[in-house]
Formats: C-alpha cells, structure tokens, sequence
C-alpha cells in the first residue's frame, strides 16, 4: 500500500542553523506517527514544512505520491493542531471548529458535521462559548474538533500535550490514541517526550540535529536501538565496556550467580515506591543504576553486591 | 494610607484647580446673561440654550460632525494599511514608528501654515501645475471644506496609525497560520480573523481621531479661511468679536456633552468586547 506521506532527502535551513538535514521518511496510512526528540531536533520545522507554512530548501514532501511543493497551505488536504492551539478568539467553539468547511468544499451540512465533531471530542453543549472560557484540555478538543471535521488525509499535531498539567496529561493522551483508533485519520504527532510518544505511537522516529536517527514501532527502538542516541533518548542507559544495559535489566544479587558477573559496591538506593534505584559503582569504576523490585531484597550503600544482566538484553553499536 | 493611593493626589488637585474649577465657571456664564461689553451679567436664565436650537447652529454642529466624520474615515483608509504595514516589517518597525511621530517634533501651526502655502493660488500645486500648462487659472485648493479635510487628516493620522499599530502588533501570527492550516486564503483570513480582531484598535483610532476634529479650530480657522466655520470657530467668535460670553459657553459645553456621550457610548461597546 502506498505510504500516505513521504519525505525524500528534506532539507530546510535557517541563518546560522540547520534544521533538517536530508530527511527520508515514509509514513503509513492511518498510523499514528511520532516525531519525537530534543527540543531543535527539527521535529517542529518538519511538521511545518508538510503542513505548507514554511518550504523546504530541497528535497520533496509527497501527500499520496503528488508532491506537495509550492502548494500554499491552504491548498493541502493536512491540518494541524498548534502546540497554543490557536483558536480563534473572537469565535464562538462552534464557530471555531466550522471555520475551515467552507473552503474544503464541506460547506454543506455544516451544522450536523460541527456537531459530529464536537461529540467525538466530548463537547458537546460548550458550542457557544468563547475560547477564554475553556479549561486547557477543552481548547484542545476544540483545536482537535477543527481540523478533525475537515476529515484531512493528515492531522498534524504539534505538542499538543504540552500545555496541559502532567495530571491530565496522561489521560489525554490515551483518550488522544483511542480517538485516533476510531476516526483512522492518520496522525503525525510531535513530541519531546518520549514516553509520551512510547505510548501513543504505532511506529516513532527518532530526530537529533535536524537527522531522523532512527523509524520503528515503540518497543523495537526501545529494545534495538540503532545508536546511542536513540538508546539514551528512549531511556536511561549503563554503559558498561562499549555496551549499553537498561536499568531494568541490571539485576543485583548478594550471591555470586554462576555467569559472568561483576562485583560492584552499592552507593546509594532511592525508594520509588514500586521499585528500587540502586546506584553502584563497579570495580573498573563504572557507575551504573539498576531498577529492581522491592521484593529482590534490600540493599545497603557501602554492601558489596554482584552485577549482572543477560547478553541479550545488551545493546550494541559498531560506534 | 498606602502610597499607591497618595499618588493620585497630584494629578487630582491639578485637574480640580483646571479642569474642574473652569469647567464650573463656563457652566455657570452659560446659564447668564451677556454683559454690553462682554462678560456676563444677571439675571440667570436658559435663552442662551434655547438660542443653540436655531437652526443656524444646528447646521454648523452638523457640519462640524460630517467633516469629523470624513476625516475619522479617510484617516481609517490612510492609516489601517500603514499600521499594517509596520506591524508586519520586522526590526524596521521601529524606525517607521518613529517616522509616523516625526510630525509632533515641530507645531501643528506651523505645519498648517505650511499647508496654507503649498494650497493658496500662488501655492507650490498651482504654481507647477501653471507651469506645467495642466489649467489656465489657479485651482481653489484653499479656504473650502476639502483643505480643512486634508489638514484634519494631515494632523491627526498618527492617533489613527499609532493604535492600530499596537492592536495588530499584538496579535497571535499563529492565529493566521491556522486560518490557512485550515483553507482560508490570505484575502479570507484578513476578513474572518484580522479585521475583527483589531476592531478594538479601529474603535480607539477613531475616537482619538474624530473627538480633536470635531473640536477643532486652527485647521478650519487657517485652512476653511472662516468660510468653512465648525463649532470651535462658532465659540471663538461669540467670545471675541461677538462679545457674547454666555452663548459661547453654551455652545461648548453642549458640544462637551456630544463628546462625552459618544465616549460612553464607545467605552460600553469596548467593555462588551473584553468579554
């Protein structure tokens, strides 16, 4: 099945600054695709060059194989979800969300759509108030009612998480994927969290310094990450001899186990209530922090422990 | 007491002492009777109010409200591209803003005189267009309602320009990427999301434009040549050469009172906007 987007060798620069360096990506129809990353990793400039708001330096943006360049915004089938949500603040909800219908020739039942749309998102009876009325998490449903009515081959979403208190953070997030699974528009989705993109994300890619490191479903990039980057960016890292162990992996045992193992001294120990962060440090001098259960015992800063982890849950580079 | 309260006492006490104590003075010559030679006399009475419904007067109030009107207008047309202009150009900002207070560094009367000597027929036009062969007579730029229009408009863009400068700096550029991300083209979004949103800065322009020109007198006075009398021409005579101190003071304060309920009128609508 042809890819609903495709980006070949984009490039896009600012003075001074690169901000993305020969991309190639391909992204799948009705997937719900991350962009995820440090901040200035290109991740936002990417999502602009494709809805049409800023244009490439070279390469191509293809929306069902027909190239997208030099096509205004305005003529793109995408819609985008801005990180402040951009709602237009002399409009009522209702008339937020009917704002685009016109112009993408769905100006015909526009009342029953606006509708549709504002029942998806859970609000209905709020159509006549105005954005300054709204909680954080309402004008983002607005903001997701407005372009999820235009019924675009792409939503676009830029951090649109970002503004929300970490409390209702995670529940929208999981009521984002479920909408996502129910209309099958497919979803770029911006993020510097990558928890958050772990969690959502059919396939992810992972950007640096305007470069996409790596592309892939959630768990493979966690588990077989391409390069150190992506390892550390997904989650925290050992680095024992060249090699990289998850904490969750580095198991600690008062007993000698009969692999290979490595004696190290206990630290410090962190209670975080379901589990345990051990820091030790080895005897070639490496630190290293190991997420343990509560019930693998109790440990002691200054106790000598042995450290080990199986060899494939280590992940390699050739760099 | 607090010292944020005692700082309002200085401002207070001056505009008690002249702005409030004068304004009780002319209410009162207003309600007397004119003195033979000027000043004013008892008994109290109300004909000086009763006079305004001549409707001689009434023509000229009308006729100061129809030229403020267009002038209000014209400076709307002039000024809402260049303050969108400016607002638009990026680190030049700066210096066009400064550009468009340039005028203020010299007085409004010299620069309506200078008006006076590029319109009057021996005027800088004229004398080009004469040379040029374009007419065979002077034109008559001067002395009519179109010169004071013009001067009108010269003096008072800036109070146009300057607020809706700071309404359209302010607004959200994201709010414009939307209206495209969403299918309005550039035409479209300037009618559905900038023009509504600086209703407030149009709103302020015009009141700081049209209330100076429905008060004005210098510009009708040099510019209309005393052909083209507005209500501060019509109080300036009554208290100069028509010696009739009451009727001017009537006719101010009534032209106060237009001002006022206008004021009231655009602040209630603001207040509705801030909603």
């Amino acid at each position: 099945m042809q890819p609903v987007l495709q980006l070949a060798g984009v490039s896009k620069h600012y003075p001074g600054h690169t901000a993305l360096s020969g991309v190639t990506l391909e992204v799948r129809r009705g997937e719900f695709f991350s962009l995820v990353g440090p901040s200035g990793c290109g991740k936002t400039t990417m999502l602009r060059l494709i809805a049409g708001l800023e244009d490439p330096a070279s390469g191509d943006i293809r929306l069902n194989g027909r190239s997208l360049l030099g096509l205004r915004p305005y003529l793109r089938n995408v819609s985008t979800v801005f990180q402040n949500y951009a709602l237009f603040p002399h409009m009522t909800v209702a008339e937020n969300v009917a704002f685009g219908l016109r112009y993408r020739g769905q100006g015909s039942d526009a009342p029953r759509k606006v509708r549709e749309a504002l029942e998806l998102v859970r609000l209905s009876g709020k159509e006549s108030r105005y954005p300054a009325q709204l909680s954080g998490g309402e004008k983002q449903r607005v903001a997701l009612a407005r372009s999820l009515v235009l019924n675009p081959e792409l939503l676009l979403l830029d951090e649109p998480l970002s503004a929300l208190d970490p409390a209702l953070r995670k529940q929208v997030r999981a009521e984002l994927k479920e909408l996502q699974r129910r209309v099958g528009i497919t979803f770029v989705f911006v993020t510097h969290d990558q928890e958050e993109a772990m969690s959502v994300s059919d396939r992810m890619a992972v950007m640096n310094h305007g470069v996409v490191e790596q592309v892939g479903p959630p768990a493979e990039l966690y588990l077989r990450p391409a390069s150190r980057f992506v390892a550390a960016f997904l989650g925290a890292v050992n680095w024992v001899n060249g090699a990289g162990i998850r904490p969750e992996s580095t198991r600690l045992s008062r007993l000698a186990p009969d692999r290979g193992a490595v004696q190290a001294s206990v630290e410090r120990v962190t209670f975080l209530g379901d589990r345990l962060h051990v820091e030790a440090r080895l005897a070639s001098g490496e630190a290293i922090v190991a997420q343990v259960s509560r019930l693998d015992g109790e440990f002691q800063p200054g106790e000598a422990v042995w450290v080990w982890w199986r060899k494939e849950e280590e992940l390699r580079f050739e760099a | 007491m607090r010292f944020e309260r005692l700082c309002r006492w200085p401002a207070l006490a001056v505009l008690a002492v002249l702005f409030v104590a004068p304004m009780g003075i002319i209410a009162a010559y207003s309600l007397l009777t004119r003195g033979a030679y000027g000043g004013v006399e008892l008994p109290w009475t109300l004909d000086n109010y009763i006079r305004l419904c001549d409707p001689l007067y009434g023509a000229i109030l009308l006729r100061s409200l129809w030229i403020a009107a267009v002038s209000t207008a014209l400076c709307l047309i002039l000024g809402y591209p260049l303050a969108f202009f400016i607002s638009r150009s990026g680190r030049r900002k700066h210096f066009y803003l400064f550009l468009v207070i340039l005028p203020f560094w010299s007085s409004f009367l010299i620069r309506t005189y200078a008006w006076m000597f590029l319109l009057r027929d021996t005027g800088l036009f004229n004398t080009v267009l004469l040379a040029l062969g374009w007419i065979r007579e002077p034109l008559p730029l001067l002395y009519n309602d179109a010169a004071v229009i013009l001067g009108l408009v010269y003096g008072f863009l800036p109070f146009m320009v300057l607020p809706l400068f700071a309404t359209l700096e302010r607004m959200d550029r994201t709010l414009l990427e939307a209206a495209a991300d969403l299918g309005a083209r550039p035409l479209e979004s300037f009618r559905r999301i900038t023009l509504p949103l600086s209703f407030p800065g149009i709103r302020a322009g015009a009141i700081l434009v049209f209330i100076p020109c429905l008060g004005a007198y210098l510009t009708p006075d040099l510019l209309g040549g005393g052909k083209s009398v507005m209500v501060a021409n019509l109080v300036q005579t009554q208290f100069t050469a028509a010696r009739d101190w009451p009727f001017g003071a009537a006719v101010s304060l009534t032209l106060m009172a237009i001002v006022m309920l206008l004021l009231f009128g655009a602040a209630k609508k603001s207040s509705e906007d801030l909603l």
